[in-house]
């Protein structure tokens, strides 16, 4: 095992610490930025949502009038989807991937340092509007007329403005990911021997090339009706405003997959390790997350189903349909646990968290798929439950496993385990009882993107269940921050394998030299590492003649 | 302390909240409950058939699968370093669990299709037909309109139809419906989008401006139930109420005679001696002008021109009433019309006035 301590190449210049970060192409850093800048903007994100939990939790205006409420809504939604869940996962996705394929880095590192780069500018962009007269308040989606000139100021072009930016990010660090997985596999490294993690990480950034562009072309349309005198979403000059909602979900429901599929990987990776055992189904779970890549772009209109201006059943099958791919996962996570040898780390505890939340944000999706119970419960508090559900019960839950399951490699520290478990204990009640009772509260017909209900409604109790849950979650978040304040100040203790793990990022050391592998073992599984450690016998599947070479 | 009991006890936090999110659901019988709002509507009863028979599958797969994550983490705990069996996958189980699934669905979809003709389904001649217009951030709602109505996305029902209903006030319109009868709502939208709902009607429509989408209803249940916007609209939105009267056919009519007969009412001619004061509003971004004066003492008849050509507007003057309440304009001036408004003798000061369902718009009335 390659335990050498290189010197750096860059030791012969005396360039300080902060100019290397600052002009640095390597995968490893920029992952590391991408994913304290994403966690920065979870931490506005998440002030806003106190705000918002806090000023439902009672009616009357406690806290946000109505104008900063719209703004809190929108900038809580759009912060956490484009500037905390994406970066995020890009960020793992650049520290991980090359590491997983062996290679040294990522296929065009200036593209990719770029890439980084413009998040942390558009998201102060985005977030200028609080300081010029007011964010876009239009929530996330956007709907056209609202979002018009006429009716939404300037927040709503700087939104634009950061969103386009945000999404030429996106579709050059696609480009980058996929040539970088096509192209830089080590010797050995086929298709289906790579890890799930890259695999969902491949599907996800083939989704943003198709779906990205088509947001872009539809915010520059909204971009010219606002400030030069198109008309494309205003009826009263022949516009159509449904057309918005097509192209802004021809992205969206992609987009929901692609916050999702990586989160999914990063699940395949922990659970497999955590139980000693390889993840259940391999070829199945490709298969799967493909299909779910395919299906996704055929089920963008179950979020118009009360438009009345699309054809019911196409979209009502195809989304029923994509809960089966969806189920086989579920599936084979639990069948990868099974008769295995489990260890509950904090990473494995997130991991099964991530399975018994994501499971109801799963089965909700088979109400809103029905027509006739959609026309119930769209645009109530249930939908916004079922969102959280997949988004924070889901992908928040495999972001925070991951950061366990990572944190070692990238700093060579382990994260403190009892205050991961502390964390995982506070954040996976707060998840409940904050996201659950909202089902309620949309069944007995509260609409989202309320400011205020009246006192006879019926409502506060579960509001204030929900506000209080929302607070755990805040200290949760806290306990994380606290955990790497302190393990930061630590030593390195974590050695270059600390989980036992199967895959190529942990056959080097931690963290990683510049040029990531002193020497590569022999690839003839998705598991290399493993096979190294327990040589393949009766484990790996026979090797045929020839496999495995070039 | 055994290990099977501290494996127990370490499991303990997770069926506790799995439980709890269970009792919390189920132990509020009547409040909101996993179940919808009872229905009170023929199509609402559909959906409320299948909303039972998704979630009794769902509540089947959830119980199966979580217990089956939970039997894992339980019975699977590592106990040694032995590896165990490495188990790559089982072809009949995959297959298994992909088949099973896709057969509930594609049933539950279909059974989901036919709900859905049944919910969604029109008759030839409905018994009612209201026209409800949907705006920033009020609805009016017209009876006895035009047919061609049906197919025009920009109306004033307050001019061409028997009757409008408008708010006061915040408080939205009070509608009126026969029990037993074929209800037609035709929804029209004056500026962006909104959304037409009725939780007991287990149902919404959107407002779309640029079309008119409709639905057929048929209440069953007497009562008087409450609807809202149910789509982002702006910073009114969650003031977009209004109430839904379900009543016998008789006690409709005689209702519906009523409306009709305060509509064709002349207004209140103005009081003897009172000061005219004018004012007019082009756009709901504001008065057109942001002050005025009046002398103090002195009746004040404000004659308010709304020049809007999608939305109705009022004046509303803010804590002037005898007691210190508002002093709302009703009724609403309809766009293109003109309204005028009874003011008692004011005291001298400063008062504000508004439009009362758009706060935005304010002018100071100054009385000396």
């Amino acid at each position: 095992m390659a335990t050498t301590a290189l010197t750096p190449r860059t030791a012969a210049y005396s360039r300080s610490a902060i100019y290397e970060w600052l002009t640095t192409t390597d995968h490893k850093r920029i992952g590391i930025m991408y994913i304290i800048t994403a966690y920065l903007f979870f931490l506005l994100g998440g002030v806003m949502a106190l705000g918002i939990r806090t000023e439902l939790a009672a009616p009357g205006t406690q806290l946000l009038d109505p104008d900063l409420y719209n703004q809190a809504f929108t900038m809580h939604g759009t912060t956490m989807i484009f500037f905390f869940v994406m970066p995020m996962l890009a960020g793992f996705g650049n520290f991980i991937v090359p590491l997983q394929i062996g290679a040294a880095d990522m296929a065009f590192p200036r593209i990719n340092a770029l890439s980084f780069w413009i998040i942390p500018f558009s998201g102060v962009l985005l977030f200028s509007g609080f300081a010029l007269g007011g964010a876009a308040a239009g929530g996330w989606t956007s709907y056209a007329p609202l979002s018009e000139a006429k009716y939404a100021g300037i927040g709503q072009d700087l939104w634009l403005a950061a969103l386009t930016l945000n999404g030429i990010s996106s579709i050059l660090s696609a480009i980058n990911f996929l040539a970088t997985i096509f192209k830089l596999r080590a010797l050995g490294m086929t298709m289906l021997r790579l890890p799930i993690f890259v695999w969902t990480v491949l599907v996800t950034n083939v989704l943003l090339l198709f779906a990205v562009p088509v947001l872009a072309s539809g915010m520059i349309m909204l971009f010219i009706d606002r400030n030069y005198g198109g008309s494309f979403f205003d009826p009263a000059a022949g516009g159509d405003s449904i057309l918005w909602q097509h192209i802004f979900w021809f992205f969206g429901h992609p987009e929901v997959y692609i916050l999702i599929l990586p989160a999914f990987g990063i699940i395949s990776e922990v659970l497999p390790v955590f139980s000693r055992k390889p993840l259940f189904g391999y070829k199945a779970f490709v298969l799967a997350t493909v299909s779910i890549g395919v299906l996704g772009f055929g089920v963008w209109a179950h979020h118009m189903f009360t438009t009345g201006a699309v054809f019911l059943p196409f979209f009502s099958i195809t989304t029923f349909l994509i809960s089966v791919p969806t189920g086989v996962k579920m599936f084979n996570w639990i069948a990868t646990m099974w008769r295995g040898k489990l260890h509950l780390t904090t990473a494995m505890l997130f991991a099964i968290g991530f399975l018994s939340s994501f499971l109801i944000g799963g089965l909700d999706g088979a109400f809103s798929a029905s027509t006739p119970i959609d026309f119930a419960i769209q645009d109530t508090y249930w939908i916004v439950s079922h969102l959280h559900y997949v988004l924070f019960g889901g992908s928040a839950m495999a972001i925070m496993a991951a950061t366990f399951y990572w944190f070692p490699k990238m700093t060579g520290r382990l994260l403190d385990e009892r205050l991961g478990k502390l964390q995982f204990a506070i954040i996976f009640v707060g998840t409940q009882v904050t996201f659950f009772p909202m089902h309620l509260l949309g069944l007995s017909g509260m609409p989202r993107r309320i400011q205020d209900y009246a006192p006879n409604a019926g409502w506060q109790d579960l509001n204030v269940l929900a506000t209080v849950g929302s607070y755990l979650l805040g200290v949760g978040v806290l306990v994380l921050f606290w955990n790497f304040f302190i393990t930061l100040r630590g030593p390195r203790n974590a050695g270059d394998d600390p989980w036992d793990a199967n895959t190529l990022e942990w056959a080097t050391t931690s963290p990683p030299p510049s040029y990531n592998f002193e020497r590569l073992p022999e690839i003839r599984s998705e598991r290399p590492l493993f096979d190294l450690k327990h040589g393949g016998a009766g484990h790996a599947p026979a090797l045929t003649a020839g496999e495995g070479t070039h | 302390m055994n290990r099977a009991t501290k494996r127990v006890r370490r499991s303990l936090p997770l069926a506790a909240v799995l439980v709890g999110a269970f009792a919390v659901a189920a132990c509020s019988a009547g409040a909101p409950g996993l179940f919808p709002s009872a229905a009170v509507t023929r199509q609402g009863h559909e959906t409320e058939g299948l909303y039972r028979l998704v979630f009794t599958i769902a509540a089947l797969i959830f119980v199966l699968v979580e217990g089956a994550i939970v039997w894992a983490v339980l019975r699977y705990r590592r106990r040694d370093d032995a590896l165990p069996v490495q188990t790559h996958g089982n072809r009949i189980a995959e297959a298994t669990w992909t088949i099973v699934p896709a057969i509930i669905v594609v049933v539950l979809f279909f059974l989901s299709l036919q709900a859905q003709d049944r919910v969604e389904a029109k008759v030839a001649q409905p018994d009612v037909v209201v026209d409800a217009v949907g705006f920033q951030w009020q609805w009016t709602m017209g009876y006895g309109c035009p047919d061609a109505y049906a197919d025009t996305p920009v109306v004033q029902p307050a001019r061409d139809c028997d009757f409008a209903l408008t708010g006061a006030g915040t408080a939205g319109p009070a509608l009126h419906l026969p029990i037993g009868k074929t209800i037609r709502f035709r929804l029209h939208a004056a500026d962006v989008i909104h959304s037409f709902y009725v939780s007991r009607f287990l149902y919404k429509k959107d407002v779309v401006p640029g079309r008119v989408n409709s639905f057929d209803v048929v209440v069953e249940q007497p009562g008087t139930y409450g609807g809202q916007c149910a789509e982002l609209c702006g910073l009114g939105h969650k003031d977009m109420t209004f109430t839904v009267t379900a009543e016998d056919g008789a006690a409709y009519e005689a209702w519906y005679a009523a409306q009709q007969v305060a509509a064709q009412a002349t207004p209140a001619p103005s009081q003897a001696g009172a000061f005219t004061l004018n004012i007019s509003a082009t756009s709901a971004a504001g008065f057109d002008q942001t002050s005025a004066s009046a002398p103090a003492d002195t009746p004040i008849a404000i004659v308010f021109q709304n020049k809007d050509t999608t939305v109705q507007h009022n004046v509303t003057l803010l804590k002037a009433g005898p007691d210190g309440g508002d002093l709302i304009g009703q009724p609403f001036a309809q766009p293109g019309t003109s309204g005028s408004y009874q003011v008692p003798a004011l005291k001298a000061g400063t008062y504000t006035y508004i439009c009362s369902i758009h706060p935005n718009m304010t002018g100071i009335l100054t009385v000396h």
